[in-house]
């Protein structure tokens, strides 16, 4: 049994990402650790043990998309959740990312319950 | 047996004495024979009777048994009826906790929430303050717009120095020319149908939110709100689409625009008078 959760969320909003770590960071047991783009989040992925990913879709350097297409190609990273979180809000967007393996679509606005309910859930945390 | 019956059994013992044989050994042979018959039935009669008494024994504990039997069923029939009671206060305590639980767990809810939005509000005004970089501050109320109120098209209009027109100064989704520069004055001819609102809300400094958002656009504004400095109207932010999973304009979201109208004019002012005091300063 996992005792603490490594989260990286990936961003390129710094307002977001700053919301994004506000949130998570509330939640016992979890490390957040921010990156800029998908290069970043890569590098960052490369550097240490994540237990789920975070990420936008619309980013400069490298998309959200494409750094999901990289992870699950990755054996290392290969079951790793992965939740998507953008202002793509249609149906053809949501398919296509959890066509490349994503396990979860939240759409920007976001509600941070909401997200914190979802990381939960992907991590089995047991909410109390 | 009783008295009498065994006194007439005795007295069958007497021998009456026949005429003509008054035999001493016959009286003696009778006697006796009279006598073992009355033995045995007497054996007889006690075999009975112990029989007897051994079924009375047998029924009477089978009687003390059974009181002893209804005696336990009786305390188990109280025992039943005090569990079944203190069952009914547990289920009533448990049902008491759940209600209790679900308001508890609702009240965190209403508190995570509140908790979330207020930490929206942190957030856009720690990032509208973090500059005094015009552009970046100009970029902050955008993302603002976008990422916390789901905003697909918006604009900044801001007074010029003379004061005399509201222009577009930021946008968002949107092309600047398609906007109009409005006069900070009501003219005769009105201003064209993409600036009404916004000239509204300039001269009114009463923030407007459309209802019908689908029916929303350039020339029908989902929201405008006045931006204020020191009491005065110095600007209007606009915001024309929503993102199309954003149905209607929430109570956090009208905070959120209350909040960029008092505080987004002192950035943008602030991001101004440094951007013309660095201009001015005289270079090293």
């Amino acid at each position: 049994m996992t005792d603490e959760y490594n989260v990286l969320v990936v961003e390129d909003s710094p307002m977001m990402r700053q919301l994004l770590v506000f949130a998570l960071s509330r939640v016992k047991n979890l490390r957040v650790t921010e990156a800029d783009d998908g290069v970043d989040g890569l590098r960052k992925l490369a550097a240490g043990k994540f237990h789920i990913i975070l990420t936008d879709i619309n980013m400069p350097i490298m998309d959200g998309l494409k750094l999901v297409k990289r992870v699950r190609s990755d054996p290392a990273h290969k079951d790793t959740p992965i939740i998507i979180i953008t202002t793509e809000g249609s149906d053809e967007d949501r398919q296509r990312a959890m066509q490349l393996g994503a396990n979860a679509y939240i759409t920007k606005p976001i509600q941070a319950p909401q997200v914190i309910a979802k990381v939960k859930e992907l991590l089995r945390i047991e909410t109390t | 047996m009783t008295e009498k019956k065994t006194r007439e059994r005795v007295r069958s013992l007497v021998i009456e004495e026949e005429p003509g044989t008054g035999s001493r050994d016959s009286f003696l042979t009778t006697f006796f024979r009279r006598g073992e018959a009355l033995v045995q039935e007497l054996q007889n009669d006690t075999d009975r009777l112990r029989v007897r008494v051994a079924e009375l024994e047998a029924a009477n504990a089978t009687l003390r048994t059974q009181l002893a039997g209804d005696a336990a069923l009786r305390d188990a029939l109280r025992r039943i009826s005090q569990l079944e009671r203190e069952r009914d206060e547990l289920a009533s305590q448990a049902s008491e906790a759940a209600a209790a639980s679900t308001r508890t767990v609702a009240r965190c809810s209403a508190v995570e929430n509140d908790l979330a939005n207020m930490a929206n509000l942190y957030i856009a005004a720690d990032q509208l303050h973090s500059t005094l970089d015009l552009p970046r501050v100009l970029t902050h109320i955008s993302e603002l717009l976008e990422q916390f109120v789901g905003s697909r098209e918006h604009a900044l209009y801001y007074v010029d120095v003379d004061g005399q027109t509201l222009a577009p100064v930021a946008t968002h989704g949107v092309d600047k020319g398609e906007l109009p520069i409005l006069s900070t004055r009501p003219v005769a001819e009105g201003p064209p149908l993409a600036g009404r609102v916004v000239e509204q809300t300039f001269l009114t400094g009463a923030p407007s939110f459309d209802p019908d958002i689908p029916a929303c656009g350039v020339e029908r504004p989902a929201a405008c709100m006045p931006l204020k400095l020191d009491g005065r109207i110095v600007g209007v932010l606009v915001v024309y689409r929503l993102l199309d999973q954003k149905q209607a304009f929430t109570a956090n979201d009208r905070e959120l625009f209350r909040m960029l109208g008092a505080h987004a004019a002192t950035a943008i002012t602030g991001a101004l008078l440094w951007q013309r005091a660095r201009r001015d300063l005289p270079s090293p």
